[in-house]
């Protein structure tokens, strides 16, 4: 009996030690991190060029520049070299390209060499977007509106946390049209932007607004022949419920790229959960085609 | 007031129940003395009466009592002399076998024509005080080394043993051993075994003596007698099943209090969850609090981890088959109870002779304390009505039938629902009387789930070597959740979303007993699965900007399954285990073979007994949830069947485990395993999480869009001891593992550790058990569950409007970990008797040093030092319970 007890409870210790190790690794700080956007119509980006910050180091130090990157933009197959700004350090600028503007469709590649680390990135630039024309619907009274800061209510933990009051806003209705080809809606995105000068925030109203959107061009609606359009709400908050609307200065923005900068930025919007999808190897960040158009206009006209 | 209202009305009701269930039992003879007036009685009912009047069992083969009467008057308190004036004149005589057991023996036993004719030794074993029949019983006779154990019905067989005396043990966790001889005959015998609850005067509680080869078949196997799951210690819910199980080692569950149960690393939908026989797809009440599985309504309980029989299937890891009680069939007993959620009462009688029942109910009672409708009225006049209504319920009920000795029908149902109704202004604070105005901008919120089952099973006997068993069931799980939001005065969201899954079942089981060495096992199922999804929303933003979703989602399909297996005692000291398990799901028209072998070698079956297995099971369907919509899915995660492009899930565990009870009192268990799993949906976007209104919708293709094919592995070791000492009771789990996931669909390379790996968990039990007191305190210590760190933190600027935004990097999933958990729980339980009841009351300790777990952290990646933001778990909580039987 000896002979097989011994050698089971000894394999089994050895199991015992080994199972139950933590699988988990710490990361490896010092990624790099590559931002750069190639505005149809617009010169050749500046590329904003960094490394990650340890965690140890407090937020408004962490920024750090990388020294001595080969920077290389071949721009429908011609080659533009990248050298550090001298005014911020940050920014790769392009040393030759002067006066050459990004066009429609053209492909593109970036390459940036730091040591023995290379990150890429490579894409297509879309189409020219361009706002055709804006209509606002805005409310003759303000509402109510609960202003709901945070609703935290965890089973496991009998956590309850409320903080919220009521207050009165102004939504304001937005409508955005431009102009498009259906043969190229197919592949494109289009990302809205309602940004009024005063800010408003409320988790649960912020969910009944509709100040941005990221959808597949062709998922908009037709208003005209080659016409589309979206529609949005903001809200503007006023102290009282006899107080007139302010009168403030509303950005209206359209941006048309690709499905790889949606999934970017529709991954943006949650810093806390989550980080960014990134279309670079080697890098962290973002590089892309994108085509801007926005208005700046007054509310109440 | 209206609290203190409701309040008085659950008394006044409690008591009610008190007097209502005392009326019948005050009436009882009490049994002192012993009278018989027999005149050309039919011995059969004699000897039940014999039963009834004396508490003494006697065990006898009805074949072989049928043919007589008996003639006999009786005055006396000795229960043997009163059997031998009953069976005086007749071919019988009686043996002592036990305390409170007789045994009848026919004089035929010496005769030379028995000892030639070859025999099966069959029969039946119960519970001598309810009646009811032992699943998984182990019957060992120990004269020829034979061994086995009872089926659904409580039935086992010895084929071929020449008609002659036999010494006969029966041994079942939880019971007193039966020790006695019987003669071995052409007709089943019953065989009746005490609790050990029966002892426990002065208690002792030794090791079982029986051979321990015999006591678990298949590794992985927890058989648990619902005395047993009451000993260990309860839940915030009460006493529960699954919570019990989560003291054994392998089995942890997602969350501290409440979420599914992983066992071994497996999924929470990886699990399938029996009620006599048929499916229960959401076993949880109050948001998974507690489970739906009720200790005391369950006859038996069966819980197998890996390597579960072929008759199971459908389920990647483990299989939990629990029996509702069959209903006493001696005499009626009731029991109500009160605990910290829930009030509840069982009830259980014969009907006459042939037929019994059962019926059991619990209820949550919160809403009745602080009532469901407040009417209100604020200065102007304005009126309104808000809500604060949650329950939960359960009905189980049970009709078992015997025509014969050699059939059993029975008809079970199980309706369980959780109720969730609010109304409430937005702007509420902690202080409840804020709650309570007409307002403007509220939230409504009406959420009902549960489950509900009807099961019909219809056992026989056809020949002692052949025992059939039919069921057929429906088993439903329906959700819906209506939500009515209005945070401002012009937006608001109104959606109807509903979830319903149907399964028609039937099944037929055989068992077949060839020879002394084989018995086998085979069957045939068929499912009908149907799956409903509806929604109908509006989210209007403005009056003049509102968009709709309205979508339905259905799908249907047939599985089919066949299975053998064999239990081959190879000798004495191996035994094989194999089975398969062939089975084809309609939609996508997959076939898959889900083969199984156990192997068990006993070089000295009480020093110590290896067990391998290996094993394949299959999963058709799997539970997803939507990852973007508040709207939807909140409550109630969608199983979603697999189809022609999705693969059915497959895994393989090989397990290796022993048995070792050299050491007096203590019994070591230790396995080892291994699992791999292939085809589980993952998300595509581990980070996704729900982030709008309506999200994509409700299709199943958008469902399977978020997610994508995957493998799984884990392996690691558990370890058992229990240790029993006079009335000193120990428990020690501990776990080792490893669980991993590689999403195949994305090409990741490398295997990351899953959401709830839990690489080290300790418990530890001990409990003191006197007559009156019950004393115990219990260990929890696990590791932290992972925990993605980001390593370091980056800025981005906005395309549009050139902000910058601080983020984290987070290059690699669950890298981290929260810190480790403990807590420590104390109860304590006095047992009285008042007003000729049987009482209980109970404190509950939860989290005695008021130790506040880290359960979840969080990160800002905007602060200015990084530091995580801790989610606290649950305090210190007394609960208690109250249990009254009669």
């Amino acid at each position: 009996m000896k002979r097989i007890l011994i050698p089971v409870c000894s394999f089994l210790l050895v199991v015992l030690f080994y199972t139950g190790c933590d699988s988990v690794l710490p990361g490896d700080p010092g990624t790099l991190v590559i931002e750069a956007y190639l505005n149809v119509g617009q010169p050749l980006p500046k590329i904003r060029i960094t490394r990650a910050a340890s965690l140890s180091a407090k937020r408004f130090l962490s920024t750090t520049a990388i020294e001595g990157a080969e920077v290389t933009l071949t721009l429908d197959g011609q080659e533009y070299t990248y050298r550090p700004s001298v005014s911020n350090p940050v920014f790769y600028e392009p040393v030759n390209g002067s006066g050459v503007l990004v066009g429609a469709g053209a492909s593109f590649e970036l390459v940036v060499q730091v040591d023995s680390q290379t990150a890429r990135a490579t894409g297509i630039t879309p189409p020219s977007i361009q706002i055709k024309a804006i209509r606002l619907d805005v409310s003759e009274h303000p509402v109510t509106a609960v202003l709901l800061d945070s609703l935290d209510i965890g089973l496991d933990s009998l956590n309850i946390g409320l903080n919220s009051r009521t207050g009165f806003i102004y939504p304001v209705q937005v409508a955005i049209d431009w102009v498009n080809q259906s043969e190229i809606a197919a592949e494109n995105w289009v990302e809205t932007r309602l940004q009024p000068i005063t800010p408003f925030s409320s988790s649960i109203v912020d969910f009944f607004l509709l100040p941005s959107a990221i959808f597949p061009e062709n998922s908009a609606s037709l208003v005209g022949s080659g016409v589309r359009t979206w529609q949005g709400v903001y809200a503007v908050p006023v102290k009282k419920e006899s107080d007139p609307i302010p009168i403030h200065t509303l950005r209206v923005a359209l941006l048309r790229s690709g499905e790889t900068y949606a999934l970017h930025a529709s991954s943006r919007r949650d810093p806390i959960g989550r980080e960014p999808i990134s279309n670079l190897t080697g890098a962290v960040g973002f590089v892309g085609g994108v085509s801007i158009d926005s208005l700046s206009i007054n509310v109440p006209k | 007031m209206a609290r203190l209202l409701s309040y008085r009305i659950l008394l006044y009701r409690f008591f009610w129940l008190c007097f209502f269930f005392s009326i019948p039992f005050a009436l009882d003879a009490n049994g002192q003395d012993i009278r018989f007036d027999f005149s050309k009685t039919p011995l059969s009912e004699a000897l039940v009466s014999f039963r009834e009047v004396t508490g003494v069992d006697v065990v006898y083969s009805p074949e072989l009592v049928a043919p007589f009467e008996t003639s006999c008057v009786y005055r006396g308190n000795s229960p043997r002399s009163a059997l031998i004036c009953i069976v005086l004149g007749l071919p019988f005589r009686t043996q002592e076998v036990g305390r409170n057991q007789l045994v009848l023996i026919p004089l035929v036993e010496d005769g030379p024509v028995s000892t030639s004719t070859k025999y099966v030794l069959s029969g039946f074993v119960y519970d001598f005080q309810s009646h009811e029949t032992l699943i998984g019983a182990h019957v060992l006779l120990p004269g020829i080394g034979a061994g086995t154990t009872t089926n659904d019905a409580g039935y086992f067989a010895f084929p071929g043993l020449p008609g002659r005396s036999t010494e006969l043990i029966v041994s079942y966790i939880g019971y007193e051993r039966l020790d006695t001889t019987i003669v071995v005959g052409p007709s089943p015998i019953m065989l009746s075994v005490h609790p050990q609850a029966e002892l426990l005067g002065d208690v002792t509680i030794e090791q079982e003596s029986v051979s321990r080869s015999d006591l678990n078949a298949t590794p992985g196997l927890i058989a648990l007698s619902p005395r047993q799951l009451s000993s260990l210690p309860s839940s915030i819910g009460g006493n529960d099943v699954i919570e019990a199980l989560r003291w054994m080692p392998g089995v942890e569950r997602a969350g501290e209090a409440t979420g599914g149960l992983l066992v071994r690393g497996s999924g929470p939908d990886q699990n399938l969850y029996l009620i006599d026989g048929a499916p229960i797809y959401h076993p949880w009440h109050a948001f998974s609090l507690i489970s739906t599985f009720q200790t005391d309504t369950f006859k038996n309980v069966l819980f197998y981890k890996g390597a579960f029989p072929a008759e199971y299937g459908g389920r990647l890891s483990a299989v939990l088959d629990a029996e509702l009680r069959d209903g006493a069939r001696t005499l009626p007993k009731a029991t109500i109870g009160l605990s910290a959620l829930n009030a509840n009462f069982l009830i259980e009688s014969p009907i006459n002779s042939k037929s019994s029942f059962m019926l059991s109910g619990r209820r949550s009672y919160l809403d009745k304390l602080i009532g469901r409708d407040h009417p209100v009225e604020d200065d102007s006049g304005r009126k309104d009505t808000l809500r604060t209504g949650y329950y939960f319920y359960d009905w189980s009920a049970k009709l078992s039938y015997r025509p014969d000795t050699k059939s059993k029908f029975s008809l079970s149902y199980y309706s369980g629902s959780d109720n969730l109704d609010l109304r409430l202004p937005f702007d509420l604070s902690l202080d409840f009387s804020s709650w309570l105005r007409p307002a403007d901008l509220f939230f409504e919120i009406d959420q009902n789930w549960g489950n509900r089952i009807l099961s019909g099973r219809y056992q026989r006997l056809i020949s002692s070597q052949l025992f059939l068993t039919l069921t057929s069931y429906r088993s439903t799980y329906s959700a819906a959740e209506n939500t009515f939001i209005r945070p401002t005065q012009s937006a608001f969201v109104r959606s109807q979303y509903s979830v319903d899954l149907e399964d028609l079942g039937a099944q037929v089981d055989f068992d077949y007993y060839p020879a002394l060495n084989h018995q086998i096992r085979a069957g045939l199922s068929v499912v009908k699965h149907q799956f409903d999804s509806t929604i109908d929303a509006v989210v209007a933003y403005t009056p003049n900007l509102i968009e709709p979703l309205t979508q339905a989602s259905n799908s249907e399909t047939t599985e089919l399954a066949v299975y053998a297996q064999d239990f081959w005692r190879m000798s004495s000291k191996w035994t094989f285990f194999p089975g398969v398990r062939l089975s084809y799901f309609g939609k996508g028209g997959h076939f898959r073979a889900a083969p199984r072998l156990t192997i068990q070698y006993s070089p000295s079956p009480k020093q110590l007994i290896i067990r391998a297995s290996a094993a394949s099971q299959i999963q058709y369907i799997q539970r997803i949830r939507d990852r973007h919509s508040f709207l939807y899915d909140l409550v109630s995660s969608r199983w979603i069947p697999t189809d022609s492009k999705t693969q059915p899930s497959k895994s393989d565990q090989i397990t290796i485990g022993i048995e070792s009870g050299a050491i007096r009192n203590i019994t070591v268990r230790a396995d080892l395993f291994v699992r791999g799993s292939q085809g589980v949906l993952l998300p595509k976007d581990e980070f996704q999480s729900k982030d709008g209104l309506l999200g994509p919708g409700i299709e199943i293709s958008t469902l399977l869009g978020q997610h994508t094919s995957g493998n799984e592995r884990s392996y690691g070791v558990e370890l058992g001891v229990e240790a029993a000492w006079k009335s000193w009771k120990w428990m020690l789990g501990y776990t080792g593992l490893q669980t991993e996931s590689r999403a195949t669909g994305l090409e990741e390379a490398t295997f990351k550790p899953t959401r709830f790996e839990i690489p080290r968990s300790l418990s530890i039990i001990g409990v003191r058990e006197t007559a009156r007191w019950t004393l115990g305190a219990s260990i929890v210590w696990r590791s932290g569950y992972p925990l993605t760190v980001p390593v370091s933190r980056y800025q981005l600027t906005d395309a549009v409007s050139g902000e910058p935004t601080w983020f984290f990097h987070n290059p690699s999933i669950n890298n981290g970990r929260l810190p480790a958990y403990f807590r420590l729980d104390i109860n304590f339980n006095y047992k009285f008797k008042f007003a000729k009841a049987d009482w209980s009351a109970g404190v509950n300790l939860y989290n005695v040093i008021n130790r506040r777990n880290v359960v979840g952290q969080t990160f800002d990646p905007a602060s200015e030092i990084f530091k995580p933001n801790d989610r606290l778990g649950l305090p210190l909580l007394p609960l208690f319970d109250l249990k009254m039987s009669i």
